[in-house]
């Protein structure tokens, strides 16, 4: 909101602040201002003020009373005199609510009014707060809603059909043009002000051409209202109509209000463009706003601030705030809440009040004192991030992907849409790491000989009742090295304590498939569901005794059918006693050897914990591995 | 020359080698591919096939067994560098080892530091029901804040799930959980409908701050930040609490943090005023401690949200928060 240093000003005998320094003042207990700019004669201070606050403080007035409450100032209401007075009940109006969205509706009219421009300074001072001059009537209106946040409307009182108006829903598809020039379709959700046959304006927010005040004017209707304020609110933001109005009209604002502006808007009128006022105000208000009591316990005062606040300071910070104490105790204090102030409704909004006005600089920082209870671990985060870990150490860097992918990086798996996507490349949550992964490889082989990269990250998978999110492990290496990868990845499982193999591309562990690897044109790129990691993780490790006889190492060569998993055949090798491991040498396929065989060669290391091995057991024991493996998967041993 | 000639030189050679270097010199000098012994059978090429094959049977075997000398010799020499001059400006090989992301490092610190205050670490669905991600946060249907945020910051998914707004519905999901007194940190990704720019993302991480108990003021939220940024930028900090309002939190405050760059005395970090806008927070409204299921006349407490991206930024200076999801090594390998 824009404020004028010198409006302000007018509300007070004393001599506010300095601009900056009341800027600084207003900003630690009320408001940020967000700028202060010099403007003639003028200070412009561009205040943002909270949402919650916008019904009582989106004016000059409101402004005015966080100074005087802040600074302990006293403000000066000026009374609004009328001067003359038109003859009573010579103009007929009717007024009838049938939508109860519209809380009041009161009214004045002002007849023999010359329309035409407005005082010089009243110009200025509408241009310096943002708003241009059209005419004193409308200049008035606009005047008053700066200054007391009511806004009000001026209607042409013969352009109102049958001299009625009613508040209602609008028709479906009702026509109204607006003062701007702009037609709009309404529908039934949209509350009007009407006559006995049209639209005269959408209610809180704007005005419509066909009751305009213009220079032929001569008597006129001031319409100020109250409406609720989240018809108000949701009507704005469908019709994509936002205006000062209806800025207003959506944060709770005082439905008491309304009497004051007419009084003050008809004495205005009546300077600036003469006219008979209308004695009587016409005034329908279906339910009274009173205000409400509010009951507090004083301990929490201090219990929520953190600070002793003597009872005095607080009750002079609510005197200045205009909430009356109605009673009080030892232990409590009962208070009646003004009306303007709507959004004070619990116990805590009070202790929010007496906080900020006193000053937030005045609490202590203080760590708590509580119960020494250490945190706890999140086994998921922490298994996660040791993952991280190993992954770096294997030289790969970390990525972060977008949660989002084009169609085209869904390449046909179920992906759950997203309503409003910013664009199409975003379109859908990601099914899979693995595009991104091959587009971030792409890029980056552009720069760099090698790419090695990794994601931790979230897929969503669509299923009926709901989607899912899992944990998934991603990344890829521009390096052709199969083998390579595969010991990476077995290196990374081992590390967290997990026994797993590799079938084919496809990562086992314990028989259930973990992970996949993709073989690419130029690259290999692999995915592993953290979920099957964080189920066979194992952090206990047990110590090997480590064995003081010497090692004896054989070697065995043979054939086997090339579809047998060479991991089964290590597995076998790995049940006879004394053998304590098992390496492949060298895989190979050929000309040499039948089409459908594959040659493997492997060390066998023997080792025992009691005693060295002599030659005969070793060999012995060799027989039996062959012997099995002959049985079992067709070795044909090779000499 | 002669093999037999050039067998007896070599021969001598070998027994005279002293040091590494020395062996170096020799197996280029005759073992390598120009080396002279590859040189005899050029001269043997006009000999019958018969007697090529016999000598160059012979050349091999020697070869091989001169290689083995070799490799014994070497092993024995290996660590023996006295009698080597070794350049000791050499210039260094680039090593190199992996890189985590920026987000993850400074998420692991923000974590290290609350865990070490006794705060627990816990996360979130991404996926929300709009009930958490609002209603549960005292935002109802038809609420200023709610429009706000839903109409064009929030994406909807199917019924009524939406990618959470921030990291604020996890708070009565845990409250419901793990019951009071509370203490926990969540942080993670969270997702708004924005126009992107050089601060400004689509997807971007927050950590949210609950500490729940029966005695727990605004004064003790000051120490509990206070101290976090203070171990987080490893400086002296001051804080100063600001008038704000968040729906979920009652009073609210807006938290400024002494400009780390110049110290309060005003830089163009801070715009001059020696302040820098660092997170939002306040006291839970009682309203969210009922809906998550707990007392609210017993237990107090306050929260707080701030943005893990505005940390690294400021932590390493870096001034396109686009590219931490750029996927681009030269940005991320500087980390």
């Amino acid at each position: 909101m824009i404020v004028s240093y010198s409006w302000l000003n007018s509300f007070f005998k004393k001599p506010l602040p300095q601009p900056e320094k009341l800027a600084e003042v207003l900003t630690m207990h009320s408001f940020e201002v967000e700028s202060v700019e010099r403007l003639k004669n003028d200070w412009i201070f561009n205040v943002d003020v909270l949402p919650d606050r916008a019904g009582d403080s989106l004016s000059h007035i409101g402004i005015a009373r966080e100074c005087a409450a802040v600074l302990n100032l006293k403000m000066i209401y000026s009374e609004s005199k009328i001067k003359q007075f038109g003859e009573k009940n010579k103009y007929k109006l009717n007024i009838e609510i049938k939508d109860k969205n519209c809380k009041r509706y009161s009214a004045r009219i002002i007849s023999n009014v010359v329309v035409g421009p407005s005082p010089k300074w009243v110009q200025d001072k509408l241009n310096n707060c943002g708003i241009n001059s059209i005419n004193n009537i409308v200049d008035a209106t606009n005047y008053v809603m700066l200054e007391l946040g009511q806004p009000l409307h001026a209607f042409d009182y013969d352009k109102i059909g049958g001299h009625k108006i009613t508040i209602r829903h609008a028709k479906p598809n009702e026509n109204i043009m607006l003062l701007s020039g702009n037609e709009c379709v309404l529908d039934k959700k949209v509350m009007v002000i009407a006559d006995d046959k049209k639209a005269l304006a959408i209610a809180g927010i704007k005005g419509g051409k066909d009751a305009e005040v213009d220079l032929e004017t001569k008597i006129i209707v001031i319409e100020s209202a109250n409406f609720d304020s989240k018809t108000i609110g949701q009507t704005a933001r469908r019709l994509n109509l936002r205006t000062d109005a209806s800025a207003r009209f959506e944060n709770h604002l005082d439905p008491n209000l309304t009497e004051k502006a007419l009084d003050k808007v008809c004495s205005l009128i009546n300077d600036w463009a003469k006219g008979e006022v209308s004695p009587e105000i016409i005034d329908v208000y279906p339910e009274k706003v009173k205000p409400i009591k509010i009951k507090l316990d004083l301990s929490l005062f201090n219990k929520v601030l953190g600070i002793n606040i003597p009872l005095n300071d607080i009750v002079s910070i609510l005197n200045r705030l205009e909430i009356k104490v109605v009673s009080k105790n030892n232990t409590n204090i009962l208070l009646e809440i003004p009306t303007f102030r709507q959004d004070l409704v619990i116990p805590e909004n009070i202790i929010e009040e007496i906080g900020r006005i006193n000053g937030y600089d005045k609490i202590p920082s203080q760590l708590p004192c509580s119960f020494l209870s250490p945190a706890e671990r999140n086994n998921e985060l922490f298994l996660i991030n040791k993952i991280r870990d190993i992954f770096k150490e294997l030289n790969y860097s970390e990525v972060y992907n977008y949660s989002f992918v084009s169609e085209k990086e869904v390449k046909g798996l179920k992906a759950e849409p997203i309503n409003n996507p910013v664009s199409s490349f975003f379109k859908y949550l990601r099914p899979s790491l693995i595009p991104q992964i091959t587009n971030n490889i792409n890029e980056n082989l552009k720069f760099f000989n090698q790419v090695k990269i990794f994601e931790i990250g979230k897929v969503f998978v669509p299923e009926d009742k709901k989607i899912q999110e899992k944990i998934i492990i991603g990344g890829g290496v521009s390096l052709m090295d199969l083998a390579k990868l595969k010991g990476e990845l077995l290196c990374l499982l081992n590390n967290l304590g997990i026994k797993a193999s590799f079938k084919g591309l496809e990562l086992k562990i314990n028989g259930d498939k973990a992970g996949q690897i993709i073989l690419m044109k130029n690259m290999i790129c692999f995915e592993i569901e953290f979920n099957l990691l964080m189920k066979n993780k194992k952090e206990d490790r047990e110590y090997e005794k480590i064995s003081y006889h010497p090692e004896a190492i054989r070697d065995i060569s043979g054939l086997i059918n090339e579809e047998i998993d060479i991991e089964d055949i290590k597995d076998e090798i790995k049940t006879k006693e004394l053998v304590k491991s098992v390496e492949v040498f060298d895989v190979y396929k050929g000309n040499s050897i039948a089409k459908e065989l594959k040659s493997i060669s492997m060390h066998i290391i023997f080792q025992s914990e009691e005693r060295t091995l002599d030659s005969e057991i070793i060999d012995k024991t060799l027989k039996e591995i062959i012997k099995s493996l002959t049985e079992k998967f067709n070795w044909q041993e090779r000499k | 020359m002669d093999f037999e000639e050039l067998r007896k030189t070599i021969e001598k050679e070998l027994k005279e080698i002293k040091n590494s270097k020395e062996l170096r010199d020799f197996s280029k000098k005759y073992l390598g591919k120009k080396g002279e012994i590859r040189k005899i059978f050029e001269e043997i090429k006009d000999l019958t096939l018969e007697e090529k094959k016999v000598i160059g049977q012979e050349i091999n075997s020697f070869i091989k067994d001169i290689d083995v000398k070799v490799e014994e010799l070497g092993k024995v020499l290996k660590e023996d560098f006295s009698q080597e001059k070794i350049d000791i400006n050499v210039p260094p090989k680039s090593i190199e080892i992996g890189h985590l992301h920026p987000i993850t490092q400074v998420r692991r610190e923000i974590e290290n530091i609350f865990q070490l205050m006794g705060f627990s670490v816990v996360e979130g669905p991404e996926v929300e029901d709009t009930w958490h991600n609002f209603d549960s946060l005292n935002i109802p249907e038809g609420h200023p804040a709610r429009d706000a945020l839903s109409l064009g910051k929030t994406f909807y998914l199917r019924k009524n799930l939406v990618l959470r707004s921030h990291t604020s519905p996890a708070q009565t999901r845990y409250m419901k959980k793990m019951g009071a007194p509370l203490r926990i940190v969540i942080p993670g990704r969270v997702y708004r409908y924005e126009r992107t720019d050089a601060s400004h993302e689509t997807n971007f991480y927050q950590i949210e701050g609950l500490m729940l108990d029966e005695n727990i003021s605004v004064a003790n939220l000051k120490g509990v930040l206070e101290r976090f940024l203070q171990e987080f930028f490893k400086k002296k900090v001051e804080i100063r609490l600001r008038p704000s309002y968040f729906p979920f939190t009652e009073p609210s405050f807006e938290i400024d943090m002494s400009c780390t760059v110049c110290s309060g005395e005003g830089c163009p970090a801070c715009k001059k005023t020696g302040w820098v806008e660092i997170l939002g927070a306040g006291m839970v409204h009682p309203n969210v401690i009922e809906n998550g299921g707990l007392d609210s006349e017993k237990w107090k407490g306050f929260a707080f949200g701030m943005s893990i991206d505005r940390l690294t930024m400021m932590k390493y200076k870096i001034n396109d928060i686009r590219w931490f999801h750029s996927g681009n090594l030269k940005f991320l390998k500087q980390f």
